[in-house]
């Protein structure tokens, strides 16, 4: 094909690291703030211009190039691997659903979609066409024209009002379970204290004080969808339908079994998009099923678990491996602030960052040998805590910028046995060593506990390890415990859009899932000041400053990093060499990416 | 048997087992209940909030609220019990569909494998266990019964994953995506069922098979059995008229005894292929506290048990007329 290939496999190893953060690092921090510029959308479309693209009437005008050869027509399939426990995005309480309603549903703003290099982050027009900040605290923005909801009843492919936007927000504000991201009434981190519509095509935000990640939170795919107001008014049960003004509408939907949806002729963005006509979404939750159903042809893509990629690669010559960014998680090891506990001493979350092999550990996790033999090339990416996949904000440890602190990152075992001395464990300590048993948190969670704990013991920290149960212990006793635990505990640190966000939520003090306690007035005072830092630049550095800090103190210590996120798909299916989520957006890729996939002859039975 | 007078009993005995069912059940929503609520201590809404990590306790609340997880544990389990009588099986937390409509979608699904895998593992079990025991100590039992504690040790999400494995690299072969009801499309149904059903089936045939050649064995060494044969009975009918009808009073319960325990062992069946059945949901369900969902199948599950364990007690009468129900 003539497309720019991106990640594709046999090119890898051509391509650098460098250049893979790259194009994340020119623009990325637009994601964060559209409002750098205090940005009004520039509609004419035009690529390229920071302004242009953060703010572009077509946040796809790039697909063209990409899919010059591109065929329309044929049916997707790809596989989901969970089922969604309801159809709601707004009264939802589980990610399950923002991804089902990417597909069907549209948001105010969303990341740009990665187009031959790694998506840089930055905020496109969905709902919201343009956007203008008249002062700190206020967004005005201006709704599409002639956005249509599905043809079907009761919305008959009537157009998307700026009702349906505040009726949205008012279910949002009142019922859903990520409302703390944006409600400030809910959260006094939250920004925003009103949405309101100034006429039938504007809305204006008002937020409590400056907010950087405003505009990211809006785009991240858990927050703000906009269902049309027949969906409040019993019109329609949004729990079992969907009637959206996205790229493809509901056909069916068998609980457990698949969701077929097709393409949306209303679509803002139709005829030329979709390509497909229809996508299969077959829910699978079996590795083995999905494998069989992949080897099968009948998924295209998705489903394959990492660690069987490689050998499947191997086997099935007509298949390729696509290499996403880094995902934005950030796990952990984190620690007990009971004064009876070892860890208040900063000397010792030194010495335990200094014993972990990262390299090691990621190249373990991620089967990166498997991949090298199969002629794929993995690179690896230390979090600072925070993770390469957040692009230009992201500092790297192994790099000179990161300072002094740095040292503490890399693995040191002499070094650690002296600060351990030094803090007055000549001899280590032994302490528990906490993790959710089974599968909860991944199915190799208990075996990256057993290879930290096996790398803390060569410094002399004799770890026992405590395999709990997720419901019953971890929840009610770890969870959101602030480090009122005895020992060291692994945290999952999922992915977010921002990092704001994942900071605020992981780090800050204030935060829900906080493993910093009440520790670090410092780390807070981070957190605040690039929240309040309209300035892209000047943010970024601010979060580069919060790394290095982390880097000398280690109120976490980062559970080593990640690498490029590989996937497998037939040869004959075109997008997912050239197209890429924003890392921190990898649930809405029904409306980022699935609509510029096509399909060669081969796959269209 | 069929006289008024054996009538009359049975229906008394039908009776006062079903009215024992009552306190049986009861007892069952009470443990559940309270192990639920007891032992885990944490509730739905932790894990709603804590899946994203919004910490909201006025949200919390709202939702506590909403889902009548308010009030002491005795109010929502009487609560609970009330709806329970009113035939209101309540709504999912999570999907906010009744749960009684799931049940009656799924239902059928893991009926369905169920009574097809206990068919399929009888039809096999019944006929190898009476060719063990006929050949009893020579290499075709040996073999039989080597086959069937095989059987017996292959955990089912194991053969089903080799099944899959196996079935894609070897055949390009993989089970039918598309999910079409008994009565919708039969046949499309079998394709979709029939491999659930053999792996599901398969395993209690080891169990079955070493019963039934138990039994045969047991009941051939009576003297009726031996008299029978003197007399010059042939083969055929001192199997189907004496010994068959005796050995099969125990396998009857096996049999019987399986079927809740099948329909309720579907769930890897379920997950692996598929499958929108009562396994899954209530496993999903018991992932979340999802507590609606968690008390009605398990009310369903026992009351499944319970009526199979009455069925075969009262199929006890017909294989055996010397009993009698009082």
């Amino acid at each position: 094909m003539a497309q720019k290939g991106r990640w594709t496999a046999t090119e890898r190893s051509r391509v650098s690291r460098r250049r893979l953060l790259r194009g994340a690092i020119v623009g990325g921090g637009l994601s964060a703030l559209a409002f750098a510029a205090a940005c009004s959308g520039d509609s004419d479309g035009e690529a390229g211009s920071e302004q242009g693209q953060a703010g572009s009437a077509d946040g796809t005008a790039t697909k063209t190039a990409g899919t010059q050869e591109a065929k329309p027509g044929g049916v997707l399939k790809t596989p989901l691997a969970y089922d969604p426990e309801t159809l709601d995005p707004i009264r939802t309480k589980s990610f399950r659903t923002s991804v089902v309603a990417a597909y069907t549903y549209s948001r105010l703003l969303r990341f740009k979609t990665g187009d031959g290099e790694p998506s840089d982050g930055s905020v496109v027009p969905d709902v919201a066409i343009k956007w203008e900040q008249p002062d700190p605290m206020t967004v005005i923005m201006e709704i599409r024209e002639g956005m249509k909801f599905d043809q079907r009843a009761p919305t008959n492919g009537r157009t998307l009002t700026t009702e349906d936007v505040t009726l949205s927000w008012e279910k949002y504000a009142t019922e859903s379970t990520y409302r703390s991201d944006l409600v400030h009434a809910a959260n006094p981190d939250a920004s925003v204290t009103s949405l309101r519509a100034l006429d039938d095509k504007r809305i204006e935000i008002k937020t409590a004080f400056p907010d950087a990640q405003l505009l990211p939170v809006l785009a991240f795919p858990f927050n703000f969808w906009i269902l049309p107001k027949e969906a409040f008014a019993g019109g329609f049960d949004p729990a079992t339908t969907m009637r959206g003004t996205g790229p493809w509408t509901l056909e069916s939907y068998q609980p457990s079994v698949a969701l077929r949806f097709k393409k949306n002729p209303n679509f803002y963005d139709a005829p030329k998009y979709p390509l497909a006509d229809a996508i299969d979404v077959p829910i699978i939750v079996d590795n083995a099923q999905a494998i069989a159903q992949f080897q099968a042809k009948n998924l295209y893509w998705g489903g394959v678990p990492v660690i069987d990629i490689a050998s499947l690669h191997k086997d099935l010559k007509d298949t390729r491996v696509d290499l996403d960014p880094p995902t934005t998680s950030g796990n952990s090891i984190s620690f007990s602030w009971r004064e009876s506990n070892p860890y208040r001493d900063k000397r010792v979350r030194q010495a335990i960052s200094m014993l972990i092999e990262r390299d090691t550990f990621i190249r373990l996790f991620n089967d990166v040998e498997a991949f090298e033999s199969a002629g794929v090339k993995l690179n690896t990416y230390w979090n600072s805590p925070l993770s390469a996949g957040f692009g230009p904000f992201w500092l790297d440890p192994k790099s000179d910028s990161f300072g002094e602190s740095g040292k503490n990152f890399k693995h040191n075992v002499a070094e650690a046995k002296k600060l351990l001395a030094a803090a007055g464990y000549p001899d280590g300590f032994e302490a528990p060593f906490t993790f959710v048993a089974g599968t909860t948190y991944g199915r190799d969670w208990g075996q990256r506990a057993e290879a930290l704990m096996s790398m803390l013991s060569q410094g002399g920290i004799r770890t026992k390890a405590n395999a709990i149960d997720y419901t019953s212990v971890w929840i009610p006793q770890y969870l959101r415990s602030q480090g009122d635990f005895d020992g060291m505990a692994m945290y999952p640190n999922g992915a977010r859009g921002d990092p704001g966000q994942w900071v605020g939520v992981f780090l800050a003090s204030s935060g829900a899932n906080n493993q910093s306690g009440k520790m670090f007035p410092e780390l807070d005072s981070f957190i605040e000041k690039q929240r309040g830092e309209l300035d892209r630049d000047r943010r970024i550095a601010v979060f580069q400053d919060m790394q290095r800090w982390c880097g000398e103190n280690m109120p976490i210590v980062p559970q080593a990093g990640h690498t490029e996120v590989p996937g497998l798909s037939w040869k004959a299916l075109h997008g997912p060499e050239q197209y890429s989520a924003w890392p921190g957006d990898s649930y809405s890729s029904g409306v980022d990416l699935y609509p510029y996939y096509w399909l060669e002859d081969s796959l269209r039975g | 048997m069929d006289s008024p007078a054996w009538r009359c009993p049975l229906r008394n005995y039908i009776i006062q087992r079903l009215a024992l069912t009552v306190p049986t059940i009861l007892g069952l929503t009470v443990l559940v209940f309270f192990l639920l609520h007891v032992v885990i201590k944490t509730d739905a809404v932790d894990i709603m909030l804590a899946e994203y990590g919004s910490a909201d306790p006025e949200l919390a609340q709202q939702l506590r609220e909403e889902f009548g997880l308010g009030g002491s544990m005795v109010t929502q389990y009487l609560r609970w019990l009330g709806n329970i009588l009113t035939g209101d099986l309540g709504t999912s937390l999570f999907t906010k569909r009744s749960v009684a409509s799931e049940l009656a979608t799924r239902m059928p699904t893991s009926i369905e494998i169920g009574v097809g895998a206990l068919m399929l593992s009888t039809i096999i079990a019944i006929p190898i266990g009476i060719i063990s025991a006929v050949k009893q100590d020579s290499l075709p039992d040996y073999v039989l019964r080597g086959s069937a504690i095989l059987l017996d040790a292959i955990p089912g999400f194991w053969a089903a994953t080799l099944v899959l494995v196996f079935g894609s690299v070897w055949f390009g072969w993989a089970p039918p995506l598309e999910y079409r009801s008994l009565w919708e499309d039969p046949v499309a149904n079998l394709k979709i069922m029939i491999t659930p059903m053999i792996l599901l089936g398969l395993q209690p045939v080891g169990r079955m098979v070493r019963l039934v050649r138990t039994q045969v064995l047991e009941i051939v060494r009576q003297d009726y059995v031996r008299t029978a044969t003197a007399k010059g009975l042939g083969w055929r009918p001192l199997y189907t008229r004496h010994v068959l009808r005796n050995a099969l009073l125990p396998v009857v319960t096996v049999i019987g005894l399986q079927l809740p325990r099948l329909i309720a062992g579907t769930v890897i069946f379920e997950t692996v292929f598929g499958l929108p059945g009562v396994g899954r949901y209530l496993l999903d369900a018991v992932g979340r506290l999802d507590y609606p969902v968690i008390l009605a199948t398990n009310l369903v599950f026992g009351l499944t048990l319970i009526l199979a364990n009455l069925i075969v007690d009262v199929s006890y009468g017909w294989i055996d007329p010397r009993i009698r129900f009082s």
